[in-house]
């Protein structure tokens, strides 16, 4: 847990919107319909949701272990397969030739093939373990501030999704220097006029 | 705005905030924090420059001590302005460490003050948490209130700001 130890990096974003008046109970119930789900046992290729962060197997959310107020800390959890393309071609290739050992006279149309295709698809999609991947979210409540515990740019934007899926109509922008500026001088007549340095 | 365009046009400002902590830390400058802690600034070993936002041209990328930061007064010299920054801040007498970058200004491999929300405080698990976050709200407290004063004093400078510029026109020489 990087919010726990070590070095880390925060990318940051602002809360735009109005929280709701029951807050914490909206929280609750908003998180619950969007923890993680398990894709293990299955051949769906991602999932992504909320977890723990003390514990990535933990979605039960006993006690509001959310709940740091005025922070918000939850785990995010992604769990991925993916199937090379060349691997579905080979597996694809053996279907066909296992079809055609079975039923030698038969033609098989581009339907069948394409049906082949799936069919190889999803037994590599059954065979191979998800790979996971984990950070965190710390929201401050009183700021209006999201922090993510990742830099990578495909994570980041899985969590955006999730915190808009899951908080809508709230919603996140990142904190850009020009944004800030905005912020914080909101109505500056300056800022219109600003031109980089380099070109005074 | 939409974000790709202001991540286009307006990036320079990102640039100019850096390269002003440069400025700032090469002064001994001072800051008072809104909630009124002192903050000073100490220069990383890990720089990087690029061409103004528009401009062509190379990046160069120093790290180490005085030969580093020789080659990187040059690239001042020479139009650069800083596109990424490894720097201390000293609030209150204790160093927190990170990097920024000018396009977004997160603040990446953020060391916090040795000692601080580690276990031989003798915290639990929750306590640890809450004492980094903590931490965490000092830091960026901090880089909003710096980027505050910055853009105080850039609006105060819109159309010249020559003290600024005579640092980035002769800080060649000062290596």
């Amino acid at each position: 847990m990087a919010l726990l130890k070590g070095s880390l990096g925060l990318s940051r974003y602002k809360v735009e919107g109005n929280l709701p008046s029951d807050f914490w109970s909206w929280l609750n119930r908003r998180i619950l319909q969007n923890i993680f789900i398990d894709i293990e046992s299955s051949t769906i290729d991602k999932s992504s949701g909320w977890v723990s962060a003390h514990d990535y197997f933990d979605v039960s959310f006993a006690f509001e272990v959310y709940n740091f107020n005025p922070y918000v800390v939850l785990g995010l959890r992604q769990d991925k397969r993916t199937v090379s393309a060349a691997l579905v071609r080979k597996y694809h290739r053996l279907e066909i030739n296992r079809q055609r050992e079975l039923q030698p006279e038969a033609r098989l149309s581009k339907p069948d093939r394409e049906m082949l295709k799936e069919k190889a698809r999803l037994q590599l999609l059954a065979r191979i373990p998800p790979q996971t991947a984990t950070w965190e979210m710390c929201w401050h409540t009183g700021r209006g501030e999201v922090w993510f515990t990742t830099g990578n740019r495909a994570l980041l934007d899985t969590g955006l999704e999730l915190f808009q899926k899951s908080f809508s109509p709230l919603f996140l922008t990142p904190r850009l220097p020009w944004l800030m500026a905005q912020e914080i001088l909101p109505g500056h007549g300056g800022l219109a006029r600003l031109t980089p340095m380099s070109s005074e | 705005m939409e974000l790709s365009k202001i991540v286009q046009e307006k990036s320079f400002l990102g640039q100019e905030f850096l390269t002003w902590l440069w400025w700032m830390s090469e002064n001994g400058a001072e800051f008072a924090l809104p909630d009124g802690k002192q903050l000073s600034l100490i220069l990383g070993e890990r720089l990087s420059l690029a061409p103004p936002w528009g401009h062509e041209g190379s990046r160069v990328g120093v790290a180490g001590k005085d030969q580093a930061l020789a080659e990187a007064r040059e690239g001042l010299r020479r139009g650069k302005l800083l596109d990424s920054l490894r720097l201390g801040l000293n609030i209150d007498g204790h160093d927190y460490w990170l990097t920024l970058e000018s396009v977004w200004l997160f603040p990446r491999s953020v060391r916090l003050p040795a000692g601080a929300g580690s276990e031989e405080q003798g915290l639990d698990i929750d306590g640890l948490l809450l004492e980094r976050l903590a931490l965490l709200e000092n830091l960026t407290a901090a880089v909003d209130s710096l980027f505050t004063v910055f853009l105080e004093q850039r609006l105060e400078h819109i159309s010249a700001w020559p003290e600024f510029k005579s640092w980035l026109k002769n800080s060649g020489s000062q290596a």
